[in-house]
């Protein structure tokens, strides 16, 4: 019995602590629809000498995401536990500011990079509390038909595509020409 | 307090806490407390003829891992499974002896407290002490999807900052391979088979989903990508929906 309970402990003392902020156990608002940042070309910030202006409660709103998302307190675990290792992204609906946060494959080069693992936060602007968070891979919601979630699609595909090739695609007409010398010689 | 305790202690039961169980010699990770692996040793499978008998076989495998399914969210129980889910990551490679190739996987990921967020650092390298290191050719950058979502951002920009260094194309014995990225799913928890994959190849900029139905493989293209922004990699996805024909174009 004893040795059960040595095991148990050990196997809760390798479990995380409940950290963050309240807003962390409060349950969240599935109701609320997260868009779809894929499909917005952003408008970035920080060119030298020019001037941009933001209204505090969305800086709160990016910090309550990233103080949740990137712990200060876990900020030495690896590159990718700092927050300038990401790159954010802001859309403001309403009351809520969506923030996307992805892993900048420039900042920790040249280390191993992440696949997955970003994530979408909604925080309401009057307060700075998390609504509801998505994590890369989570289920939005329930599927729609033609979703890439969703279950297999109608319509026959060519049967001469062997599984997974690469072949059969035309290039991308704006596939960046500098990105086409990249790598090794084809042998 | 303790109802998360107990909720803890019962992810663990599940599988969610690292066990002293010797390690799947299919994997590889990180001692406790180091850094991440920077290159992955090869083969694990094959060698393969044809680039989708080697992609099969890396599907089957992968999902075959612990956690690699987490099944369909309506299913009871999603939340946990979700919450024990792994992702597995491997690199599929062309030898200079015409073979295709799967390495050993890896499962090494960011640490989240919160067990939702899930990832996988796949290393840019992979060394098999048969070849030297640039002889090898990267194919496919593997990898698994839970609960099968679709690529996500970082997955993106990952294949395409790997084929900076890679390229993007290599000339095979079946003609010129375009380097991508793929995550297979499955849509059962145990067993899980392989159900399916999303997949995006750069130089196309095309994202397709294929799946296994009883008359056998079906692809779709789901959309097409567009960079905008080459050092910064800011692109958008352009929605699609319709089965993959040649000739349609990207």
């Amino acid at each position: 019995m004893r040795r059960l309970l040595l095991v148990g402990a050990l196997l809760l003392a390798g479990c995380p602590r409940r950290q963050g902020t309240s807003s962390a156990s409060s349950p969240e608002d599935l109701s609320i629809v997260f868009p779809d940042f894929s499909t917005r070309q952003a408008l970035s910030v920080g060119a030298p000498g020019t001037t941009y202006a933001l209204d505090g409660a969305l800086l709160r709103a990016v910090f309550v995401a990233a103080d949740a998302f990137l712990p200060r307190e876990q900020e030495d675990r690896s590159c990718w536990s700092r927050r300038e290792a990401w790159r954010f992204r802001i859309l403001r609906e309403g009351d809520i500011a969506f923030v996307r946060m992805d892993a900048d494959p420039r900042a920790c080069a040249p280390g191993v990079l992440l696949l997955d693992g970003g994530a979408t936060y909604a925080v309401r602007l009057s307060d700075g509390r998390i609504l509801r968070r998505l994590h890369d891979g989570e289920p939005v919601g329930t599927p729609l038909p033609g979703s890439p979630d969703a279950g297999a699609i109608d319509g026959p595909s060519d049967p001469s595509i062997p599984v997974g090739d690469t072949t059969w695609g035309e290039a991308h007409p704006a596939f960046p020409s500098q990105w086409r010398d990249a790598g090794t010689p084809a042998p | 307090m303790h109802g998360s305790w107990w909720w803890c202690a019962w992810l663990c039961w599940l599988g969610g806490c690292a066990s002293s169980a010797a390690l799947d010699p299919d994997l590889v990770r990180p001692a406790a407390g180091a850094a991440f692996l920077e290159e992955l040793p090869g083969p694990l499978l094959g060698p393969f003829d044809s680039p989708s008998d080697a992609l099969l076989a890396a599907c089957g495998k992968i999902l075959s891992k612990p956690h690699a399914s987490s099944g369909r969210a309506d299913h009871p129980g999603f939340d946990a499974r979700w919450r024990v889910s792994s992702e597995y990551c491997a690199w599929l490679y062309y030898t200079p002896d015409d073979h295709y190739v799967v390495s050993r996987l890896t499962d090494q990921s960011r640490v989240d407290p919160a067990q939702r967020s899930k990832s996988c650092l796949l290393p840019s390298r992979v060394v098999d002490a048969r070849y030297p290191p640039e002889a090898l050719r990267y194919i496919y950058a593997l990898h698994n999807h839970p609960y099968g979502s679709a690529l996500s951002s970082n997955d993106l920009r990952f294949i395409v900052s790997e084929g900076r260094v890679h390229g993007f194309e290599s000339e095979t014995k079946t003609g010129r391979v375009r380097l991508s990225i793929v995550a297979f799913f499955s849509n059962a928890v145990e067993p899980s088979s392989c159900d399916g994959f999303h997949q995006f190849i750069p130089l196309t900029g095309q994202v397709l989903k294929w799946t296994r139905a009883a008359s056998g493989w079906r692809c779709e293209q789901t959309g097409r990508v567009t960079w905008h922004d080459v050092e910064a990699l800011d692109f958008t996805i352009e929605k699609l929906h319709g089965p993959c024909l040649r000739g349609t174009g990207p």
